[in-house]
């Protein structure tokens, strides 16, 4: 198995699949994977062999990315419905990954418990120059009722959270070590972007199934509630130098941040109203490979929450160089001075910082899948692309097989980018006729190997099927 | 079917919703270092209300003024409580019918006796009453009319007016005389302490046809209680009042102390302001100070004290010119330096005033008003140039950190004092924590590596240069709950001066240590 995955790699890193321009590119890289495999065992065992070197060839692929590899949800709806139709869905989309932080120590900081000092080292040695973090996790149901002969209505409600995270190695170190490793030194905590956003929403939409009798088309609108947003950035000369005998500490700060009504976080905070959109394409066409090719075109969370007047925004771009609150009397030391000390009352008084209304884009989600069908039109090769705008995310390019065994289907994913590196994962489908079931990840590999993998995630679909 | 579905849709929906919130705290420990606070510490500060000024050589002078003793107008002119007793009867027989008066003698002035030569022309009272027991010895109703034409308020003299029934005390009335303007010339008829009264008796309109005997009438017992003047005018006589051995708190070396101390110079001015339009003369005896602390005291030896003569004051439009008279205490011509030298915190002082020793020198003329009298005040000036094996400075400040979460958070470290000391001498430092039973619990400094050392010097003593030194005052999570505990903190500085000891050392209005607070610690960051 490890040599096919080497062969795939060694095909993707050739010139000309650097990167992936096309839908198809990720395919064509998984085809001349095929054919070096097959240039080998043509000088080691010779020729005549091919039906049989391709088959296994493709059985060692799929088991690779069935075992290793798993499926994404890609906080979508609308690509359930191919495979679920209609019915009522419970939905859960869970996906963390750093390409810095290990998972062991991302485990700690989404489900709590102690980061040691062990785990700190082991993602600082991987830094790079920039990093980034990210966690979605999105919940909530849907439902796909019956239009007319051509179309399907959907409603659904949805809890996103967000969580992302663009910071470079200085602000990793300041982060979780501390500023004392600073000592006479600037950490530079320039580019830096955090993000945090959790809404809920209601989702009105329609699905055209048999749109020139085979692509399908759903738009749907939904009304936002903005519950909590933290948003912060700083600019290109943020820096924070402690002196070497820590009398005093320079920042230069560089940053805006945004903050809504920390009053009022809970689920029935309303902190926010907003709207999004999401559009959905799926068409068949042919191609050379496969009997069937379909192309899947997913645009989600299209919009923008306007936070209330309660939010307070701060900004800031200046030098400032704290020695310390200033008391003419020591003896005056006492709690109600301490008590001026405070985080609110400093920042205050560093930053500018005002209530008003404003406007921010939420995370929105880009989806694009080629499906290749080959057989019996039950082993599909599927490959994608996704990004996130305004969330950190990187270029996501992926790889999945789908096998179709009675009503189960197995799914393989493999896939490079987004907030971790390496991923891989399975699922399994199951489509009864009543009921349809998912359950897989697309990052096994930090639950695999949590102290040396980057990124975990978890996607659980239940629905009760219509007719 | 469909109706099913959104009832599915809608239980699904909020259990999506309030599932999956449970809140989660991840940790790590990060080592923060950083300034906190930037200050000052300074013997002013330990000084509490005294104003400090510079001389032209740059010492520091601390000047103190403490109101050593108010006698106040009320003491010296009391009004006493009094009773007077008027009898209106008939000395003949008289069949009265309703409303008509009986055949009485003509009113008689009302004489107060107020003792001590004092001689009163005119007052306004500030509170007072005036008490009327009635007694009535006709068997029906009376009806009584009273008129001091010379007690005015509002330019209106009091008028009483009351049925009396029958009977012996059978009426008790009192009646306020709070702003009333008083005459007590009696209209110009006799010189003071008088006042002029008329009054009507009759029967009642609405009793019945009586027969009056011989000796039956009506009978009043006024009283006058509780009498303060706002005002009052005329001779207050000859009195001499002793003052009684009394303490008058200074609170200024409340948080010093020294061991061997023994000041270069200084100076008590007592400042004896008469707000009283009399002549005064007297004595202030038996001054002490006292070091309760220490348990010391020194008696002031002076003869500037043994006889003051202080001038009346003057009033023009309603408003007194006190006079001031001065008396300068120092070391030439009093033991003054061992007296301040000894760090008071009380004084005791006794005497004697006489009033108008000369006699009525003003002719009727002395005046007082309310709430003025005789002030003493003490003007103590100490140029801060002294000898000593030590001084101690002392403060306690309340603290109350038992709701600031983030000590729990703190796993250990150490604050870091950045001190550049600029007196010329050490400092020793100590923070004693102080629990709601006010019991040490805890210290801060670490004994030896709280010493903060004198700045650089020259021959003379005078500090060239500051020291700098950092000292380390170490915690961990068990001294941090201490703090917690605790609900004052006592900071104590020792300052010992340079041995061997200098002829004499001077405290400059430069001189103070700088105090940076820096925190270095392990701490636990705490993500929800």
């Amino acid at each position: 198995m490890g040599k096919n995955i080497t062969y795939f790699l060694e095909a993707i890193s050739k010139p000309g699949f650097r990167t992936f321009s096309s839908p198809c590119a990720l395919n064509e890289a998984l085809f001349e994977a095929y054919v070096l495999e097959k240039q080998r065992c043509t000088k080691y065992k010779g020729e005549g062999k091919d039906q049989k070197m391709l088959l296994r060839w493709f059985l060692n692929l799929l088991g690779i990315l069935i075992v290793l590899n798993g499926k994404a949800q890609y906080n979508t709806e609308f690509i359930n419905y191919s495979a679920m139709g209609r019915g009522i869905a419970l939905n859960v989309d869970y996906e963390a990954g750093s390409n810095a932080i290990k998972n062991d120590m991302m485990n700690k900081l989404i489900w709590g418990g102690y980061i040691s000092t062990e785990m700190k080292d082991a993602s600082d040695k991987k830094l790079r120059t920039k990093n980034n973090f990210g966690i979605n996790l999105n919940y909530g149901t849907t439902a796909f009722i019956k239009g007319n002969s051509k179309f399907d209505f959907v409603v659904g409600f949805k809890n996103q959270e967000v969580l992302n995270a663009s910071f470079n190695s200085d602000f990793y170190r300041l982060m979780f070590y501390g500023n004392k490793r600073f000592l006479g030194d600037t950490a530079d905590i320039s580019h830096i972007s955090v993000n945090a956003l959790r809404f809920q929403e209601i989702k009105f939409g329609a699905i055209i199934h048999h749109v020139d009798s085979v692509a399908k088309i759903g738009c749907s609108v939904s009304f936002l509630k903005g519950e909590q947003l933290f948003y912060f950035k700083t600019g290109s000369n943020a820096s924070l130098y402690t002196s070497a005998d820590a009398s005093s500490i320079q920042m230069t700060s560089n940053f805006n941040l945004a903050v809504s009504d920390t009053s009022n976080r809970n689920l029935f905070g309303f902190n926010g109203i907003g709207a999004n959109a999401d559009i959905f394409f799926e068409t068949p066409y042919k191609s050379k490979v496969g009997k069937k090719s379909v192309l899947i075109v997913n645009a989600n969370n299209i919009g923008f929450i306007h936070w209330q007047n309660k939010s307070v925004q701060y900004s800031s771009d200046s030098v400032i160089t704290f020695k310390g609150y200033q008391i003419e009397n020591i003896l005056d030391l006492k709690d109600s001075t301490l008590n001026k000390i405070n985080q609110d009352t400093i920042l205050q008084n560093l930053v500018n910082g005002r209530k008003e209304k404003f406007n921010i884009n939420i995370p929105t989600n880009l989806v694009l899948i080629n499906k290749i069908y080959f057989g019996k039109m039950n082993l599909v090769l599927n490959t994608g692309f996704r990004y996130i705008f305004n969330a950190n995310y990187k270029p996501y390019f992926f790889a999945e097989t789908e096998y179709q065994y009675k009503k189960f289907k197995f799914i393989g994913h493999f896939g490079y980018g987004g907030y971790a590196r390496l991923n891989y994962g399975a699922s399994i489908n199951y489509s009864g006729k009543h009921l349809f079931f998912k359950l897989g990840s697309n990052s096994l590999q930090g639950y695999i190997t949590p102290k040396t993998a980057y990124g975990q995630g978890l996607f659980f679909s239940i629905a009760k099927r219509f007719k | 079917m469909r109706q099913k579905s959104v009832l599915i849709l809608l239980v699904l929906a909020v259990l999506a919703l309030f599932s999956c919130r449970k809140e989660t705290v991840a940790s790590w420990d990060v080592d923060i270092t950083g300034p906190v606070v930037s200050s000052k510490l300074n013997i002013r500060h330990f000084l509490t209300d005294s104003l400090f000024t510079t001389d032209a050589n740059g010492i520091l002078n601390l000047n103190i003024n403490r109101e050593v003793a108010y006698i106040k107008v009320d003491s010296l002119l009391k009004l006493p409580d009094t009773t007077i007793v008027n009898s209106f009867t008939t000395p003949i027989t008289l069949t009265l019918t309703p409303g008509q008066s009986m055949n009485l003698l003509p009113p008689t002035p009302l004489t107060f006796s107020l003792g001590d030569g004092i001689a009163l022309k005119y007052a306004i009272i500030r509170t007072g009453n005036l008490k009327i027991k009635y007694s009535n010895t006709v068997s029906e109703p009376l009806s009584f009319l009273y008129i001091l034409p010379g007690v005015k308020k509002y330019g209106q003299p009091l008028i009483i007016s009351e049925t009396i029934p029958p009977g012996n005390n059978s009426l008790v009335k009192t009646y306020p005389l709070n702003g009333y303007d008083i005459d007590l010339t009696a209209g110009g008829a006799a010189n003071y302490n008088t006042i002029t009264q008329s009054y009507t008796v009759s029967l009642s309109q609405t009793a019945n046809t009586v027969v009056a005997n011989p000796g039956t009438g009506a009978k009043i017992e006024l009283s006058y209680s509780d009498i303060i003047p706002q005002y009052a005018k005329g001779y207050f006589g000859m009195q001499s009042v002793p003052v009684n051995i009394d303490t008058a708190r200074l609170d200024i070396f409340k948080n010093f102390n020294a061991i061997n101390f023994q000041l270069s110079d200084a100076t008590l001015d007592f400042r004896i302001i008469n707000e009283f339009g009399a002549e005064f003369n007297g004595l202030l005896s038996n001054i002490k100070s006292l070091n309760t602390i220490n348990q010391s005291s020194i008696t002031l030896n002076t003869q500037q004290l043994s006889s003051i003569n202080i001038n009346r004051a003057f009033e023009a439009n309603n408003t007194v010119n006190p006079t001031i008279k001065l008396i300068s205490l120092n070391k030439n011509n009093s033991n003054i330096l061992p007296f301040i030298s000894n760090l008071p915190d009380k004084l005791t002082y006794s005497g004697n005033i006489n009033l108008n020793p000369l006699g009525n020198t003003s002719g009727f003329n002395d005046f007082a008003y309310y709430n003025t009298g005789i002030r003493v005040l003490a003007d103590i000036n100490i140029p801060m140039k002294f000898m000593a094996d030590a001084f101690i400075l002392q403060t306690v400040s309340p603290i109350d950190f038992s709701t600031l979460k983030q000590l729990d958070n703190v796993n250990y470290g150490s604050f870091i004092i950045s001190a550049k000391n600029g007196y010329p001498f050490d400092a020793v430092l100590q923070a004693y924590l102080v629990n709601d039973q006010n019991v040490v619990i805890d210290s801060l400094f670490v004994p030896g590596n709280n010493i903060i050392v004198k700045g650089i010097t020259n021959t003379q003593h005078v500090v060239i240069a500051p020291s700098y030194q950092r000292i380390n005052m170490p915690f961990d999570n068990a001294k941090l709950q201490n703090i917690k505990k605790s609900k004052s903190i006592k900071l104590k500085a020792r300052l010992n001066m340079p041995i061997p000891q200098p002829p004499e050392i001077s405290l400059k209005d430069t001189y103070e240590i700088d105090i940076d607070i820096i925190i270095d610690v392990n701490y636990k960051v705490k993500r929800k």
